[in-house]
């Protein structure tokens, strides 16, 4: 494949938007930086094709490392909020709350974006890791299909991203249940949405979009503008956590076409889970760290 | 006459002063004079960790998950092994806060053939649960050759009371603030890092080296003021 492939990987030490860093990265957020280190290694192990690997660090407390690939950018979160309402593109985002955490984190995406020189672009997290090199079938069964993305699919749509957006949702998906947990969330009768735990598409898809933050979390605006345009995508199974479709275990394996293709530590990409006291605060079942760290160890 | 080093870190003045504090205290008890080192720190450790290409042998074995603190230091002593086989003579390997109890036989640290001897006294270990005595005080005099144990340990919690267990505390350093490397034992442990890489002390374990102990350990840690830079709570332990 002789397209270039752009990787928007976020990184932030803290989600929050008040970030009281000491001069140097806080203790605790080096497991998430060796956590990164390792996906970029397995990035570049795994994924063999011509690709710019680019890391927005939205906390300013990302070492200034040299990889192969790897080009690290700031991104706004740890910026005054002037200097974020100065930026040449702020306009286009519609940022209209800073405390979003969210919008921080979509917004670590946009500015990727606006780096990358790629014709395709992969958004995915920092505890993501590669089985196999599938992206350029992908990409030639995109072309094929006209599909406008490939992506990992997120559960449900939270309850305040529903009423705001009721009008849109409800052409689209009719059909929906209300149920309680986490604060109150909708659950769709028939389809998941996009995220960014790996999202694939033309760099053209965001001619007319921006990663969103509108219905409650990252990027199920894409699927939104698919409908809305009457374009096809594609989400990877098994679809974990998604109440519409039950999985049978807990290991985030993602499958292309029956081929093992990504695992996903379900979480974000600032959480430190393998801090010793996150793991009750967390509900983070330690088998699975245990079991992701095993096989990420190995990949890389 | 053995060639010695002290690991410090050159951008904290507490790290310095503690260095040349356990300086002038080899001065003064055996007239040694000591080499001091610059160690690596957290701040920049992660260039030299991708650089080196080592794996971690055991990722949940580093400090309850303070990667950058646990590398630093094992960098820091990973140094002083190629020094070593550089020089191709035995070095006495110090921490910053390294402090000489009594008087030991220097000969018998430069006369030393196997790989790694000890003389630190062990900073953790079962000794933190009171209800077990450290087996290294009732051991004789002397210069003695570690055990091959093979009874059950909790590798995790070697203090931990469940039964069953063994609580010998021998089968890595316990705290590398003061051990003389040989040539011999510094080829074993550049050579076992194919392994993948531990926290420094665990490293030097009975797996990659044989190890010895001079008895009573003649050094002990200062403070707690560790190398290793935890501050999760306490910025101001570290003072740059």
């Amino acid at each position: 494949m002789d397209k270039l492939v752009s990787i928007i990987i976020p990184f932030a030490s803290n989600e929050g938007q008040d970030i009281k860093l000491p001069n140097h990265p806080i203790t605790t957020s080096c497991n998430i930086i060796y956590n990164t280190i390792q996906i970029i290694n397995n990035i570049n192990k795994v994924l063999t094709f011509n690709k710019e690997i680019i890391i927005v660090d939205n906390t300013h407390s990302f070492p200034d490392i040299v990889m192969p690939n790897l080009r690290i950018v700031k991104g706004w979160q740890a910026l005054d909020r002037e200097q974020i309402i100065n930026q040449p593109s702020f306009e286009k985002y519609n940022i209209d709350d800073f405390n979003n955490l969210s919008m921080w984190v979509s917004m670590a995406y946009n500015v990727g974006i606006q780096h990358a020189k790629g014709d395709y672009i992969i958004c995915q997290h920092n505890d993501v890791f590669y089985h196999s090199n599938l992206i350029s079938r992908m990409i030639k069964d995109m072309e094929i299909n006209n599909l406008e993305y490939i992506s990992a699919d997120y559960k449900k749509i939270f309850l305040s991203g529903y009423v705001a957006n009721k009008e849109v949702l409800y052409k689209h998906i009719p059909s929906i249940e209300f149920s309680p947990e986490d604060g109150g969330y909708v659950k769709t009768k028939a389809i998941g949405f996009a995220d960014c735990y790996f999202f694939l598409s033309k760099k053209s898809f965001y001619d007319d979009y921006f990663v969103d933050w509108g219905y409650g979390d990252t990027n199920h605006g894409a699927t939104i503008k698919c409908l809305d345009q009457g374009k096809q995508f594609l989400h990877l199974g098994p679809y974990y956590d998604n109440p519409n479709f039950k999985t049978e275990n807990s290991d985030h394996d993602y499958l292309y076409k029956d081929s093992l293709f990504i695992t996903h530590l379900k979480g974000g990409f600032s959480e430190d889970k393998y801090a010793e006291d996150k793991y009750n605060e967390n509900k983070i079942n330690r088998k699975d760290i245990h079991n992701f760290q095993t096989r990420l160890e190995k990949l890389c | 006459m053995l060639k010695s080093f002290i690991i410090y870190l050159p951008k904290s003045k507490k790290s310095t002063a503690s260095a040349i504090k356990s300086i002038d205290r080899l001065k003064e008890i055996k007239d040694i004079d000591v080499i001091k080192w610059e160690g690596t720190d957290r701040y920049n450790v992660w260039q030299k960790f991708i650089d080196s290409e080592f794996k971690l042998q055991a990722r949940n074995r580093f400090g309850a998950g303070y990667i950058d603190t646990e590398l630093a230091v094992f960098f820091s002593h990973y140094s002083l092994w190629q020094k070593c086989l550089e020089l191709k003579e035995n070095i006495l390997i110090l921490e910053h806060d390294a402090w000489v109890l009594e008087d030991f036989d220097i000969d018998n640290l430069d006369n030393f053939k196997g790989d790694v001897l000890n003389i630190g006294k062990p900073n953790w270990g079962s000794i933190y649960n009171n209800n077990f005595k450290s087996e290294w005080i009732d051991k004789p005099a002397g210069i003695i050759k570690r055990e091959l144990c093979n009874n059950n340990h909790d590798i995790y919690k070697v203090w931990s009371e469940a039964p069953g267990l063994c609580h010998c505390d021998s089968m890595w350093l316990f705290g590398a603030h003061a051990y003389v490397l040989t040539p011999t034992g510094a080829s074993k442990l550049i050579e076992s890092t194919k392994k993948g890489i531990l926290p420094a002390d665990l490293y030097i374990n009975q797996d990659n080296v044989t190890i010895y102990d001079y008895l009573p350990h003649p050094v002990t840690q200062a403070t707690t003021f560790t190398l290793t830079q935890y501050n999760e709570n306490n910025e101001s332990d570290w003072d740059y």
